[in-house]
């Protein structure tokens, strides 16, 4: 498995300072993995336990930093998704992000 | 003699302290009876021709007498029939799994989506759980979910969906514009299987390609392996190559496209293959115009009354299917979601056209449940003869 989508990496960097919205998989003890992602700087948001993933946010930076982190296995952005009816996907489309 | 001529439902109608002074009745007759000869009750009656029968009105005392008269052989109650059902449950011929006694009755489903409206009346008392992972609480204010729900589980009478007494279970990931983000759509998905339901309906997705390793499409994958069936949209995206998104690429889900009620694939079912070459949706079913239940306040959709609206998508496609795995599960208890995908793939009847666009083809509620294969097309006048086309047809079930 990749750590990372090389468009996503190229993203982080070009933009340190930026909020996201991160899945991070982890390796081993997911509350281990929680208290240091908050030592990091994440703010952990929700973790799951059927794939061992934590839902974070972050800067771009500390994105970056995760990478380099053994038990973090990989990282991927925390996406938008919609109702896929007709007229919901053109709402949800045009306001996306807007509930944020 | 008397009680046994009398159907039981009619009894009991007439033994009730509210019994109204008229009761709708059909009368069987004695075969070789003349319609003249027939030995009526009340006014007006409607003879029958074709069975020895007439439909008519009588009082619990009139039925008492016709039921010693030695003329006639059985009485029913002429019950309301229920009418019309939704088209494309019919296009699937999902009613003939109910006539075979199967309705989801019990089976625990999920719908993860936008809510649910609980006050419409073809979810009453069978709502189980509703759970909101947005923070605008789990009431639908988007109509998506409701609409959802009522294609997999509404009650109606005219609009019914695919398994009207399947218990629900509704995750609210996606907020009142009709989008979420994957984590809280994770999140519906892990409380739905803490529920432990057995089938979890996802009409939702992003925008495609992908290979079915991202975490939303791994945690659908997950969730099979505790057993659940995941029926998930191949998502609105098409008609252009490789268009289908996560989670419509996880590798165990079954992934649904959208067709109409005559089988033309609809213009906006997203396509396969998924980025690492696998062959996407898996079937099709049908997601255009289709009437289900509309949550009070909310716009979504064309209305066509105060309760139900109408709307296409794969969205509308995918429910079709959560449904109809109700119904499997109901009749099979002990199918794994491997097996309802397989049984739902290979029954399905094949529309010819390219695997990436139809998936196996579009599914069909009665032949899942039966679990033989539709019977392929006929072949071409003149070969290979009339016998052997009959022998085919036998071998495939029909």
């Amino acid at each position: 498995m990749r750590k990372i989508e090389a468009a996503f990496h190229k993203r982080l960097k070009e933009c340190p300072d930026q909020t996201v919205r991160l899945l991070v998989r982890v390796t081993g003890d997911m509350s281990q993995a929680t208290t240091r992602l908050t030592e990091l700087g994440a703010t952990v948001l929700r973790s799951f336990g059927l794939t061992n993933t934590v839902a974070v946010t972050c800067s771009g930076s500390t994105a970056a930093a995760l990478l380099q982190e053994p038990w973090v296995q990989a990282i991927e952005e925390d996406r938008q998704v919609f109702a896929q009816s007709n007229g919901a996907e053109d709402r949800g489309s045009s306001q996306g992000g807007k509930h944020d | 003699m008397t009680e046994i001529k009398i159907a039981s439902a009619l009894a009991e109608q007439m033994a009730a302290p509210d019994a109204p002074e008229e009761h709708r009745i059909i009368v069987r007759y004695k075969q070789d009876l003349t319609i003249a000869g027939r030995p009526l009750a009340g006014p007006s009656p409607h003879h029958f021709v074709l069975v020895p029968a007439a439909a008519t009105r009588a009082t619990s005392e009139q039925i008492r007498r016709l039921a010693v008269n030695p003329a006639v052989e059985r009485i029913w109650p002429d019950l309301p029939v229920r009418t019309c059902l939704d088209a494309s449950a019919a296009h699937i011929r999902a009613p003939l799994v109910w006539e075979a006694g199967f309705t989801g009755r019990g089976v625990p489903v999920a719908v993860v989506d936008t809510g649910i409206d609980p006050s419409h009346p073809d979810f009453a008392g069978r709502i189980k759980g509703m759970e909101d992972f947005t923070g605008e609480g789990p009431r639908d204010n988007h109509g998506h979910g409701t609409h959802v729900a009522g294609i997999v589980a509404g009650a109606g009478t005219k609009y019914r969906g695919i398994a009207p007494e399947a218990d629900i279970y509704t995750a609210k990931v996606l907020h009142g514009d009709g989008s979420g983000y994957m984590s809280e759509v994770m999140a519906g998905l892990e409380w739905a299987v803490q529920q432990q339901v057995k089938v979890i309906n996802l009409s939702l997705g992003g925008m495609g390609p992908c290979d079915g390793t991202d975490a939303l499409s791994t945690t659908c994958d997950a969730a099979v392996d505790r057993g659940v069936m995941v029926c998930v949209a191949a998502g609105n995206y098409g008609p252009g190559p490789s268009s289908i998104g996560p989670p419509g690429c996880a590798r165990k889900v079954l992934t649904v496209g959208a067709c109409s009620n005559d089988d033309v694939i609809a213009i906006f079912s997203a396509r396969g293959p998924t980025s690492d070459g696998r062959v996407k949706p898996d079937v099709v079913m049908p997601g255009v115009d289709i009437v289900s239940c509309r949550a009070q306040g909310a716009g979504m959709g064309t209305p066509v009354d105060a309760l139900y609206t109408r709307s296409s998508g794969t969205s509308m496609a995918t429910p079709h299917a959560a449904g109809v795995a109700a119904l499997l599960l109901e009749a099979s208890p002990d199918l794994s979601p491997g097996q309802i995908k397989e049984r739902l793939m290979n029954t399905a009847k094949d529309l010819g056209l390219e695997a990436n666009t139809q998936g196996e083809g579009r599914a069909d509620a009665y032949q899942a449940y039966l679990g033989e294969p539709h019977a392929p097309p006929l072949p071409p006048p003149g070969s290979p003869g009339c016998l052997v086309s009959i022998l085919q047809l036998l071998m495939a079930g029909r």
